[in-house]
């Protein structure tokens, strides 16, 4: 048995529940078709049906896969999602890139984007000269002509430091107590973005956890493998899979949550490492069962009474993205749930399936414009509300949206805190709250 | 950063244990969808969960009230209800069944979908279907109530595009004109592009939303339509500008136009279902669709949430009221094996069941018989005129669960001819009584 039907071999599930099986459950009802954000918007994705189970019946495990168009797939997951009988066509089709990265190769550009990781560590010491030239025109046209990355795809700045260093920092100028108990420990799980592009949102969310009374801990950590993953390349996606959960599953056996910002590495962690990748042993699954999305975690503690309600007024109607990976989690809206806890503060959900980058997608030049065209539906019912602020929980779809809109995109932890009154080093709060506080609520408004 | 001066010493509980929304909508098909329209009408917090969207995305998209009344439908139900208490129109109350389809109506309105009905007269359309056979409805969207045959004079032309394998105009036209409707087709040429035959009517509808588009297929209609008193297409007239796109494309082809419902997936649900589903978001209500609901968390006879099978871990729903409408056998809210085992999935709730001998009973031998098969004829749940699930004894089994859509017993609904019109009654009142809102 080779590399990716590993996951035939599974052993906790019925043979029609495994995700190559479940084609089987497929009535072709065209619902998925109908619902794919890309069939709509380009006839190179003949969508997800079509690719998925029906070209699964011609999947010989051994060979490639008939079908290449499902290049084109972003692996969003709404058709998974939307479908009423259970075919985890997502998972399907991602598992036939993988087959097909398998018989052809990964290409440079494809490497280059599933190791992000990498670049984010290695052009932290460099941040002025490699920002400089991610803003430069000409640098930009020339990555588009040789490696294949679209110029127009939103580019985070590198930070200058990394979120891990400062913590590291901070613990030695700052030592926090150990906790009575665990219960009252949470792991950290940053994601690459934070550590490297965004290290505030990593302050924020450790600022957060502790003025509710928890310890947390920061252990080794890397890339989530989402990124390899998307990119069909299973083998660099399992090796950071085995990673993290070597080192995330003692806390996960003590039974400490493993708390993460960024949604899309907490689903690869808690779904695809098993649905996709096909880790089935236990410890990955333990872990699966301790990791949080951080608002998932949040409104956890809120619904047992545990997370504090001294928040200022925020006065404020906003925009929320669900993005396609934090709907995969199937865990609802926590990020709304919990900020409208925060009196004055107004959210809506914008209807849109996905905003079109799907991690590493609409960084792809061929694929660039078809990302554009899935997420206008986003900067339309943005600019119609005249909003200037969405609020999004993975990184790569705050970059799509801000490109998209022209405004600003921001994590929920950042009104969070602005609301607890918290506040980090070299970071301005985009929206403010009120400076007085407001009587704790009783009941959470809507 | 030093940590937070407010840094407490572990966790504390600052509140006891909350709800988190009012109602709880447990499927996305017509039942549920119009469920948490009339919740959030209402002013009530909404959380609508289902596995997938429902029912109306495969359907034709036309509403069965009572396909087999032959003059005033609102009149049979009326008089059926009375005599039939059983029956899911007996249970709701004929008043509930008008309301909810009145409000069906201003629901679909408001979000830009007009449907229209034979307001002179209340009785059934008779509408056109894919292969030129004659269906009966009550309501239809507006596109596809103008194909209404009733009141039709004067000869038909059915436009379809050369090559589309989902539609045969001169297929649907002769099986009109054996009917002795005068119907004649016409295949007009989609540009040059690869694939055409393979698309769904979706991705052809959304290539009528664009101006060009139509024009270009307006004006290989126009000269065809001499003698023509009206023009039928399939269901790809427009998606996102689909009310616009049937007025636009009338003007210019100069006859009025209606669609004939095509292949799955529907046009007419997928434009219903999109648009109830901006509005319920833009309301603050959620919609969370992918992640099934697995069971029902039961106090008592009080359900105080729901489990979803969601990634990791299943998470805890809560609500003060839950209306569950996740179908029938065919839906996924009553599971059978091939033991014969009949069961309701989230609650375990009595289920009515064919009374035969063995599961070989469950079927006729003849597929298409006119009453049904007893497994789709006899299955569902009891419920109280509340719309609450019953035992054998005729008790509640639960005081906040209230029960719409193809879940009920008392029909059939594949063969009855008033699935949607139950699924709409049934929405309204279970809404109505869980809030204890007046009629």
């Amino acid at each position: 048995m080779n590399e990716t039907n590993a996951v035939m071999s599974d052993h906790s599930l019925s043979l029609i529940e495994l995700t190559p099986f479940t084609a089987d459950h497929c009535i072709k009802c065209n619902i998925c078709t109908s619902a794919c954000p890309y069939a709509k918007v380009t006839p190179l994705f003949p969508g997800p049906k079509v690719v998925g189970p029906q070209w699964q019946r011609l999947r010989d495990p051994d060979a490639d896969s008939p079908d290449h168009s499902l290049d084109y797939c972003s692996s969003c997951g709404i058709c998974t999602l939307v479908c009423p009988h259970g075919v985890k066509v997502m998972e399907i089709n991602t598992q036939a890139k993988a087959k097909m990265v398998e018989t052809h190769g990964l290409s440079p550009r494809n490497w280059f984007l599933a190791r992000n990781e990498r670049w984010g560590r290695w052009g932290t010491p460099f941040a002025p000269l490699a920002n400089f030239a991610l803003r430069n025109r000409l640098m930009r046209w020339a990555a588009e002509k040789v490696i294949g990355v679209s110029r127009r795809a939103p580019m985070p700045g590198w930070a200058g430091y990394t979120f891990r260093g400062w913590w590291k920092k901070q613990l030695r100028d700052h030592p926090r107590p150990e906790p009575v108990s665990d219960a009252d420990r949470v792991v950290y799980f940053h994601g690459c973005s934070t550590n490297t592009y965004e290290p505030h949102i990593g302050k924020l969310a450790i600022a957060v956890l502790e003025h509710i009374g928890l310890h947390v801990e920061v252990p080794e950590q890397g890339c989530c493998g989402l990124p390899a993953q998307s990119n069909g390349d299973f083998k660099g996606a399992r090796n950071y899979a085995r990673h993290n959960i070597d080192h995330l599953s003692d806390y996960a056996r003590r039974g400490i949550p493993i708390v993460g910002t960024s949604a899309s590495c907490m689903t690869a962690i808690k779904g695809d490492y098993q649905h996709v990748l096909g880790l089935e042993d236990d410890d990955a699954l333990l872990v699966a069962s301790q990791t949080y999305d951080f608002m998932e975690f949040l409104w956890k503690l809120h619904q047992e009474g545990r997370l504090p309600l001294d928040f200022r007024p925020i006065n404020q109607e906003l925009p929320y993205h669900a993005p396609c990976q934090l709907k995969a989690h199937g865990f609802g809206r926590p990020a709304m749930d919990v900020l409208s806890l925060i009196p004055g503060l107004k959210l809506w959900e914008i209807d849109a399936d996905c905003c079109g980058i799907a991690g590493t997608y609409g960084f792809k030049v061929e694929k660039r414009e078809i990302s554009e065209a899935v997420g206008w539906p986003i900067a339309q019912q943005v600019h119609e509300a005249g909003a200037e602020v969405v609020v999004c929980d993975t990184e790569t779809c705050r970059w799509q949206i801000q490109a998209l809109t022209g405004g600003k995109s921001i994590h929920p932890v950042e009104l969070l805190a602005e609301a607890y009154g918290i506040s980090v080093e070299n970071y301005r709060p985009p929206v403010q709250a009120e400076r007085r506080r407001a009587p704790a609520q009783t009941t959470p408004g809507w | 950063m030093p940590p937070n001066k407010s840094v407490r010493n572990g966790l504390q509980a600052h509140t006891t244990v909350r709800e988190d929304v009012d109602v709880i909508v447990i499927g996305a098909g017509l039942a549920g969808l119009m469920a948490a329209v009339h919740a959030v009408n209402a002013g009530a917090r909404v959380r609508l969960i289902a596995q997938g969207w429902g029912q109306q995305m495969v359907t034709p998209g036309w509403l069965s009230v009572c396909d087999r009344a032959e003059d005033d439908v609102i009149a049979e139900v009326r008089g059926y209800a009375a005599l039939h208490p059983e029956h899911p129109y007996g249970r709701a109350g004929d008043d509930a069944m008008v309301a909810g389809l009145e409000s069906f109506r201003s629901a679909a309105e408001a979000v830009g979908l007009p449907y229209a009905q034979r307001k002179k007269d209340g009785h059934n359309m008779r509408l056109i279907t894919l292969l030129g056979g004659v269906q009966r409805a009550m309501i239809a969207p507006r596109g596809i109530a103008a194909g209404d045959l009733t009141d039709h004079h004067g000869p038909l032309l059915l436009v379809g595009f050369a090559g589309w394998r989902d539609f045969y105009a001169e297929m649907t036209a002769a099986n009109l004109r054996r009917q002795g409707i005068d119907a004649r087709a016409l295949a007009v040429e989609l540009p040059d592009q690869d694939r055409w035959w393979d698309l769904w009517p979706g991705d052809l509808a959304r290539h009528f939303d664009a101006a060009p588009f139509r024009e270009m297929i307006a004006r290989q209609v126009a000269p065809h339509v001499a003698g023509v008193a009206r023009v039928g297409f399939p269901a790809v007239l427009g998606m996102a500008e689909h009310p616009h796109v049937l007025d636009d494309l009338a003007r210019q082809i100069g006859r009025p136009v209606f669609e004939i419902p095509t292949l799955p997936a529907s046009t007419a649900g997928v434009r219903l279902t999109d648009r109830l589903r901006r509005w319920l978001l833009r309301q603050g209500a959620r919609v969370q669709i992918g992640h099934p609901v697995v069971r029902g968390v039961v106090e008592g006879r009080r359900c105080t949430g729901v489990e979803v099978a969601s990634l990791g871990h299943p998470t805890l729903f809560r609500a003060d009221q839950f209306i569950l409408a996740t179908g029938g056998v065919y839906n996924g809210g009553i599971q059978t094996d091939e033991s014969g085992r009949v069961w309701e999935p989230l609650f375990d709730l009595p289920v009515v069941t064919p009374e035969v001998e063995s599961r070989a009973d469950w079927y006729h031998d003849t597929l298409l018989i006119e009453r049904g098969h007893p497994i789709h004829r006899q299955t569902g749940l009891r419920v109280s005129t509340d719309l609450l699930p019953l035992d054998a004894a005729g008790e509640p089994v639960l005081d906040n669960v209230y029960v719409a859509g193809q879940l009920l017993a008392g029909f059939n609904p594949l063969t009855d001819g008033c699935a949607e019109g139950i699924a709409l009654a049934t929405a309204y009142k279970a809404v109505h009584t869980a809030l204890e809102l007046d009629a």
